[in-house]
């Protein structure tokens, strides 16, 4: 232990001197030293267990006992945002490379495309990593509130002259890039899916028309 | 970390109140504070210029997805530009504060509370990392996270400013807790899948170009042998953060290999602050005695600075001479900095 003592006049030579040995395991002086009454231990136990019990059910898969706990454990792991969900890259990575993008045409027939933000490597990924990560979301079939939403964000984004494009189509751009043992970069003359998968008609002031699947 | 200490008031504590409640040095968890504090500060920083699009009703999610009671939070009140900026700002200007300790329990307290708000706002922009910040936070409200090295004691005990006081590490002990839950909980859920097992998970990883930061070098891309070994080092170390961390002596070549881990991650994988929130709360377990000497070095090099009232700060942390308005020498200390 090397508590930071005050030396006395003379010792060390900017007036500091370290704890050693079994002198330094001592705590500091009792001023510096607070000890919870048995009171307050008892209460901080019982937060410990309880919050600690409320993470690990967080992490149960669907099971009877998940069924059984979640009343407990729900308003906790809500109330405190602790719900632990630790599936980095797991249990199974995806092997392709996906990317949004949305085609959109303009009254006038002429069109545009748009994709999510893309920072640089070294400091703008910090920034941009989110929008990937809300593209990934944007990409799942099933978070059909998203969709919409990602639309009409676009449309709104890419206005010309006021105007609203008048149809919005989100795009699925995928490929699988050479397996380990090709001797092939990852994005080497890739190979890209489409899958336009949902599309979002608009009047030119921005008021959605007809949206499909 | 958690040897023995024998209980400060007659006959042995129990092996819980050992662990939770006999009081530690509160060095760790100022340099924890220290850092966390600058964490936080980049992470709003980066947020910050996408505030208006991920946050508002103008922006990618124009309703909050959740307005249960228990699942809300401030940018449920405000869906506003003003607002969303604002929080984000305010989660910057905090992390700051937090770092320096400038009314430390209230700042940690704001820190969670803006942390969760923006998560549940749009939680389909929150990463892993973004989640462990935020629990850290959680646990960092109830530590004695200002007791060390901070403004808060610099202006309460500006005599004592480079002591170290002790405290009950239950809170410290949570923050530990949570990193070794992160590497269990994603040890178990990789034990699930067959790349893992299977030992080609990491190859799959490098085929999405989304994902990447810089380009896995071919010869080991390319290899099989290599993914191999990548992977199942990935889960051996997480294995050993979440358990052999615990341990005094393999704790240090636990720590190297997971920032090793941390650092390979950070190269080829643009998961934001992952990393980084991770290699934070390594700091956690760094010995108290350790933390102290750290402390001891900067009070050390700033008495050899030739700028005076650094010099004076190392000394007696700057205690100004309520007559002249000088800084003094404490008594009983050394005057600092002859040589000048």
């Amino acid at each position: 232990m090397a508590s930071i003592i005050r030396a006395p006049s003379g010792e060390g030579r900017h007036g500091l001197k370290r704890r050693e040995g079994s002198e330094a395991d001592a705590p500091p002086a009792e001023e510096e030293t607070q000890r919870l009454s048995e009171t307050a231990r008892v209460l901080i136990s019982l937060f410990v267990i309880v919050i600690l019990a409320a993470m690990a059910l967080s992490t149960l898969p669907s099971s009877r006992l998940d069924e059984v706990t979640e009343p407990y454990r729900r308003p906790i792991t809500d109330a405190t945002g602790l719900f632990q969900s630790w599936e980095l890259f797991a249990p199974d990575p995806r092997g392709s490379t996906l990317q949004l993008e949305a085609r959109l045409t303009y009254d006038d027939g002429s069109t545009r495309t748009w994709q999510p933000p893309k920072g640089d490597r070294v400091v703008g990924v910090y920034r941009t990593f989110r929008w990937r990560k809300w593209a990934n979301n944007v990409l799942v079939e099933d978070n059909t509130h998203l969709h919409r939403a990602a639309a009409l964000f676009v449309a709104s984004r890419n206005r010309r002259g006021g105007e609203y494009p008048v149809e919005v189509t989100l795009v699925r751009l995928s490929y699988s890039a050479p397996p380990p043992g090709s001797g092939r970069p990852r994005d080497h003359e890739p190979e890209w899916n489409e899958d336009a998968y949902y599309t979002l008609r608009l009047s030119t002031d921005g008021r959605p028309v007809t949206a499909e699947r | 970390m958690t040897e023995r200490r024998p209980a400060g008031e007659g006959g042995s504590a129990s092996g819980w109140d050992a662990f939770w409640f006999e009081p530690r040095p509160t060095s760790t968890l100022a340099l924890f504070r220290i850092v966390y504090g600058l964490v936080v500060f980049l992470w709003a920083l980066a947020y910050l210029g996408d505030a208006r699009s991920l946050l508002t009703s103008g922006g990618v999610l124009p309703e909050h997805p959740d307005v249960r009671i228990l699942r809300g939070g401030l940018l449920q009140v405000s869906t506003s530009d003003v607002a969303a900026v604002a929080a984000v700002a305010g989660l910057a200007l905090v992390g700051l504060l937090l770092s320096l300790g400038v009314m430390t329990r209230a700042m940690s307290i704001l820190n969670f509370v803006l942390l969760l708000s923006i998560a549940r706002r749009n939680p389909d922009v929150i990463n892993s990392g973004d989640s462990l910040l935020r629990h850290f936070g959680f646990f960092l409200m109830f530590a004695p996270a200002g007791a060390s090295l901070s403004w808060d004691r610099w202006r309460k005990h500006r005599e004592t400013f480079w002591e170290v006081p002790w405290r009950a590490p239950w809170a410290h002990r949570l923050i530990q807790i949570q990193v070794s839950f992160l590497y269990l909980f994603s040890t178990y859920a990789k034990a699930q899948g067959p790349d893992w097992v299977g030992g080609t998970a990491l190859a799959e990883v490098w085929r999405a170009g989304d994902l990447a930061r810089f380009d896995v070098p071919l010869p080991i891309y390319d290899s099989l042998l290599m993914s191999n070994l990548a992977s199942y080092a990935t889960m051996l170390t997480e294995l050993a953060l979440a358990v052999l961390i615990w341990n005094r002596r393999a704790r240090p070549y636990v720590i190297a290999a997971g920032l090793l881990l941390h650092l390979g991650i950070e190269v080829t994988l643009a998961v934001g602050f992952f990393s980084m929130v991770a290699c934070t709360g390594y700091l956690a377990f760094v010995p108290e005695e350790r933390a102290s000497e750290v402390i001891a070095w900067i009070r050390d090099r700033m008495a050899r600075s030739r700028r005076p009232g650094l010099a004076d700060f190392a000394t007696d942390g700057g205690r100004a001479d309520p007559q002249t308005g000088d800084a003094e020498t404490a008594t009983g200390a050394v005057a600092v900095d002859s040589e000048r």
